[in-house]
């Protein structure tokens, strides 16, 4: 056997997971083929136990194979592959021998699913120990049987918090839901194994650890019958769905087929029917295809990243913010809760005091969800330190510039800096729409200087554009994507355009919904026809959100840049300027949000440059909205603004809340077909204007015959 | 001393009274966000410095060791060493002479000192009776022992000690600082009115160094935790609209009968930070730093502890002996402002003859203490006193003032709680 080791004694068969040349453990078919012939093996030998251990380091078995789920495309094959599962397992669970398995390290999917259908469970205490069922972050339901073994193991509420969001539970959590019976110190590791093994021989210690998963004070034994009821089953599910509704809007089957399955309450033969059939409606679907495409996709991010650029770099410990708003606030957030001591700058005491709200308000976000204790909260507030002098920049590795978007004055600022900094400092601004090669043009040393642009809210958003300028050099870049990295967020490079890429794609679609505004449409139809799309906020709520005035002089530098296309629409400019409207920070903007319920702000209807009612169906809202961006999207791949059109679509998603399970915005033009998006947009070019010109990449990936991706 | 010690650059919070802006903040906190400041101020790193030595007189329960604290809180690496003083109101003059003693034995060649104090902060306490109740409670295994245990208490164990007024009381003389200042009014006889308009001179003068920016030379600001929505920039003790009618219609506080003290005419419990580097003079020198200015000779010294408002007589006695000055050599004077009373006693007591004979050996007077050089920018009636950090903030104001005035020699000089006196001598080129 290739992937498999097994070791016998006259008591003990101990079967170890070894995958050929992979770091990691999948249950590919080839091992799981093994398996399933070790099974009948094992049946008929004379031994009392059987332990299931891994031989890679912080690994148990990561899953099943993504690559084989991925090449799934019909119904029956999705079927075969986890009717085979199930039976392995199965036949895994029926073994005359006491089975347990040994987890040290990741173990989830189908790792777990085989750990479930073992008698018992031991885990060690290792950090990376986490154990779970994630397939419905890919768009699939545990197929293995796992949707069954586990809530009879540690009961509907606790399985249905595992299943429903993917998650992974560490081996504390694990003990105490009962999940595993015991958790030894990894330390020596070995050790405790053989103990235990040894200890397994024995009846009395079976029971006790049988005993263990019973209710034991009369208070848990009514809660466990109570949970067993019907009623209660309903409520809980009824819970459980409404969760789903709030955080997915409906967007994503899977978790409601989970949900299906445990509907009513049925029989263990019953209940892998049901999972069967969910597993394989899922598994061909295209959104599954979608979210396990992003999974590779992140994972061939880093790879080219990796590749393009050096990767021998010192990560920083000391940090500077210049400017403490909102973003400058945020950034000393992420830095200090990364360990670094910051350093704010700003003109004024307020806004320094901006800053300490808003990093003291991301540090009460974590508070709240139990991630983070008021003791260690003291200690990363007290690596904040505020000033208005350049005080303690002489020993920050790296600054990140955060003042008002206007060339002058980030050109003064970036220059003052640089004085300050040490000679080898990473210097960046988190500009959204200026040029990076026009700021470094005053700097000293302009190859140690690029854009490093964060997302709002900088605690939830992973997303961060890397600006190459034209001086920038090959090790700035990668310092700055391993910094990102190191704090937790996703880097993409991208050109130094107006708006580099994110934005440059998001001004032209809320711009577009402005002149549907104008051409009579209604504000809310617009925002709910692309809620339904998939976007979290509609360009009306986003504008609102980001702040009328913000978005307007972005919108303002892109016309300078772009030209025509991306003329600001009139009514922006009234709003702007006339109206004086902020947004939601304001209180009003296309929105009233002075009261508990918001509304629309139907003064705005009144203005002289927008035109009476006029009905616009949800595909001419999404087909005006969508298609904008994908043309721009198209001009920045033509335009080498960005690598690829995966890691284009990575950015939208990551930064705009594109919806992942349409895998991307260019994921989502090749579904239409590009050969239809050109005819559309063709289309739009008649009735609306140049704003829709087809962009030459799109012509010619129409020409060759192949989509953004080929 | 053998040579000067330098202090090189210093720094302190703003002094807030207790139970205002700084209530949330513990003392390792503030502590922290000074030293902090003071590091990024300062052209020492981290690194060069061997010790950090803080004052601290409260010595908070969850902060044991609170020097260590403050250090790793405000950036220190873990491989940098620690420790507390506590001389009670002389905490933050303590961690500097101490500072010095080790520098010029050669076993340091750089320090943090300083001091920090959340009068806000110190607990109200169970009482022994409650304490004892309670572990017997937790050692009783049977119900029927929890019981009888029960059947013992009384309501009269709930009262609490209140830590403040335990830490603030001398338990060798039995009385409160207040009542120690009861005993020098009456001993001086100094009236009830001399003590108000002493403290309204106070604020006044306070008032007028805040209004004039020169504060700003030795304050960084703080941004307010837990909640961290604005930053404190200046010391809210000093009254502008502090009038002599409003200080009379005060009652005496500590002696309700006869009194003449009140919470008018003292200083109020205070919360602040002070922090500081220092080194030998001629690393100063080796380095080619330019201290902000130098302690030259210290004196601490012993009394009664129901005097001990004279302490800095006492004390400025033994340093003039030590060091062979005058007390008019000085340019300038920082006498700590427990209680206006205890001010005026020291007045009275340096410029008397037969109080130096009969308490100090001296044959003559230790000399006037010149109002128009004694606390030119107002005392701790206005600004407040921390106990483990007042003596820094003393220090600190002392050099500044010094050098604003192009003078040359101050003298740094306090009362100590439980009966003692400390007096230092600074310079500034």
């Amino acid at each position: 056997m290739k992937h498999i080791h097994v070791q016998k004694n006259d008591w003990l068969i101990r079967v170890t997971f070894d995958l050929q040349d992979q770091k990691i453990n999948k249950l590919s078919s080839d091992v799981m083929q093994e398996l399933d012939s070790l099974l009948g093996d094992i049946k008929s030998s004379p031994q009392q136990v059987v332990s299931f251990e891994s031989a890679k380091n912080n690994i148990f078995i990561a899953g099943a194979d993504i690559q084989e789920l991925q090449k799934i495309d019909s119904p029956e094959m999705a079927k075969e592959k986890a009717r085979l599962g199930q039976e392995i397992f199965n036949r895994l669970d029926a073994l005359p021998q006491t089975t347990i398995a040994i987890i040290d390290g990741a173990c989830a999917g189908g790792g777990c699913e085989l750990a479930l259908a073992c008698d018992f469970r031991l885990a060690s205490d290792n950090p990376k120990t986490k154990i779970g069922l994630p397939e419905v972050k890919l768009g699939i339901i545990p197929g293995w049987g796992g949707t069954q073994r586990l809530p009879r193991l540690i009961g509907l509420p606790e399985a249905l918090a595992i299943i429903l969001p993917g998650k992974l539970v560490s081996a504390e959590k694990a003990y105490r839901i009962k999940l595993v019976d015991q958790v030894v110190s990894s330390v020596q590791f070995n050790v405790h194994v053989e103990q235990f093994l040894e200890n397994l021989k024995h009846k009395s210690f079976q029971a006790s650890l049988l005993k263990r998963r019973q209710p034991k004070s009369p208070l848990q034994k009514v809660t466990a019958f109570a949970m067993q009821t019907h009623p209660a089953r309903l409520l809980i599910l009824k819970k459980a769905q409404q969760n789903v509704m709030k955080t997915s809007k409906g967007f994503y089957p899977a978790p409601l087929a989970v949900l299906d399955v445990y509907r009513n309450k049925c029989s263990f033969e019953e209940g892998l029917k049901r999972e069967l059939a969910a597993f394989s409606d899922l598994a061909s679907t295209a959104i599954c295809k979608h979210l396990i495409g992003l999974f590779f996709l992140n994972e061939q991010v880093k790879k080219e990243q990796s590749e393009s650029y050096p990767q021998n770099v010192e990560l920083p410990t000391s940090g500077a913010v210049i400017g403490a708003g909102v973003m400058g606030g945020g950034i000393a957030w992420l830095m200090s809760y990364k360990g670094l001591s910051v350093r704010v700058k700003d003109i004024n005491w307020a806004s320094i005091e901006l800053g300490y709200q808003q990093a003291a308000s991301y540090f009460s976000q974590l508070q709240k969800q139990r991630r983070i204790k008021q003791g260690a909260i003291d200690y990363a507030m007290n690596r904040i330190g505020g000033s208005l002098q350049f005080t303690g920049f002489n020993r920050a590795n790296v600054a990140i510039e955060a003042v008002v978007e206007v060339m002058s004055v980030k050109k003064q600022v970036l220059q003052e800096a640089e004085a300050e900094l040490p000679e080898d400092s990473l210097l960046c601004s988190n500009t959204s729409a200026l040029s990076i090669t026009e700021m470094a043009s005053v700097l000293a040393r302009p190859e140690q200087f690029c854009g490093m642009h964060f997302f709002n809210p900088v605690n939830r958003m992973p997303l961060v554009e890397i600006v190459k300028g034209q001086q920038t050099s090959e090790q700035t870049i990668a310092k700055a994507i391993a910094i990102s990295k190191a704090w937790g967020k996703v880097p993409i490079v991208v050109g130094d355009c107006p708006g580099f890429l994110v934005n440059r794609i998001l001004l032209p679609y809320l711009n577009e919904a402005a002149y549907l505004l104008q051409e009579g449409a209604d504000i809310e139809k617009v925002d709910l026809a692309i809620n339904s799309f998939g976007m979290p906020m509609g360009p009306f709520q986003l504008a609102d959100e980001v702040g009328i005035d913000v978005g307007y002089k972005v919108a303002a530098i892109l016309q300078d840049g772009f030209g025509e296309r991306m003329t600001v629409a009139p009514v922006l400019e009234h709003i702007h300027d006339k109206l004086k409207l902020s947004g939601k920070k304001g209180g009003r903007g296309f929105y009233h949000y002075k009261n508990k319920q918001i509304e629309v702000n139907e003064l705005l209807y009144q203005a002289d440059c927008v035109a009476d009612s006029q009905d616009f169906s949800d595909q001419d809202i999404i087909d005006r909205l969508m298609l904008v961006m994908v043309n721009e999207a198209a001009r920045c791949l033509d335009e080498d603004i960005v690598t690829n059109a995966g890691q284009l679509d990575l950015a939208m998603i990551m930064g705009t809340g594109f919806p992942a399970w349409r895998g991307g915005l260019c994921r989502w033009a090749d579904s239409i077909g590009c050969d239809e998006v050109v005819k559309r947009l063709q289309k739009l070019h008649q009735q609306v204007g140049n704003r829709y010109e087809v962009a030459p990449y799109l012509l010619k990936c129409v020409e060759q015959g192949h989509g953004f991706y080929h | 001393m053998k040579e000067r010690l330098a202090i090189i650059e210093g720094w302190r919070s703003p002094f807030c009274k207790a139970g205002t802006e700084f209530k949330g903040m513990q003392a390792d906190q503030l502590g922290a966000v000074v030293v902090r400041e003071v590091m990024a101020n300062s052209v020492l790193d981290y690194a060069d410095i061997d010790e950090v030595i803080m004052g601290n007189v409260a010595q908070p329960g969850h902060a044991a060791n609170i020097a260590r604290v403050i250090a790793l809180q405000g950036g220190f690496p873990v491989s940098t060493s620690a420790y507390t003083v506590n001389r009670n109101c002389a905490s933050g003059m303590e961690s500097m002479t101490t500072a010095a003693n080790k520098i010029l034995a050669g076993e340091i060649d750089i320090a943090l000192v300083g001091g920090s104090e959340s009068m806000s902060s110190v607990p109200l306490l169970y009482s022994p009776k409650m304490t004892k109740f309670m572990m017997q409670m937790m050692f009783a295994k049977t119900p029927i022992a929890k019981l009888k245990l029960l059947s013992q208490f009384r309501l009269s164990f709930l009262k609490p000690v209140i830590g403040i007024e335990q830490g603030l009381t001398d338990p060798v003389c039995g009385l409160n600082m207040g009542q120690t200042a009861e005993v020098l009014a009456k001993e001086f006889a100094i009236t009830r009115e001399q003590q108000d308009q002493f403290a309204l001179n106070s604020h006044q003068q306070a008032i007028k160094a805040q209004q004039s920016g020169k504060f700003a030379d030795e304050i960084i600001s703080v941004a307010i935790a837990p909640k961290y929505q604005h930053m404190q920039h200046l010391d809210n003790g000093p009254r502008d609209n502090q009038t002599l009618a409003a200080l009379a219609k005060l009652r005496p506080y500590f002696d309700r009968l006869a009194g003449s003290v009140t919470v008018g005419n003292s200083c109020p419990i205070t919360d602040g930070a002070v922090a500081f580097t220092v080194m030998a003079e001629s690393k100063a020198k080796a380095m080619g730093l330019t201290p902000l200015g130098y302690l030259t000779g210290y004196s601490y010294a012993g009394l009664a502890g129901n005097r001990m408002g004279l302490g800095p007589a006492y004390a400025t006695a033994k340093l003039l002996d030590k060091s062979g000055l005058a007390l008019s050599d000085f340019d300038l004077v920082e006498l700590n402002e427990a209680f206006a009373a205890q001010v005026i006693a020291n007045q009275c007591a340096f410029e008397s003859k037969t109080f130096a004979q009969q308490y100090l050996q001296r044959t003559q007077a230790l000399g006037e203490l010149d109002p128009s050089k004694l606390n030119v920018n107002g005392g701790a009636i206005a600004l407040g006193h921390p106990v483990g950090a007042t003596g820094g903030r003393l220090i600190l104001t002392l050099l500044h003032e010094l050098r604003r005035q192009g003078l040359q020699r101050g003298l740094a000089t306090l009362c100590i709680g439980g009966g003692q006196g400390a007096a230092l001598a600074l310079e500034v080129e």
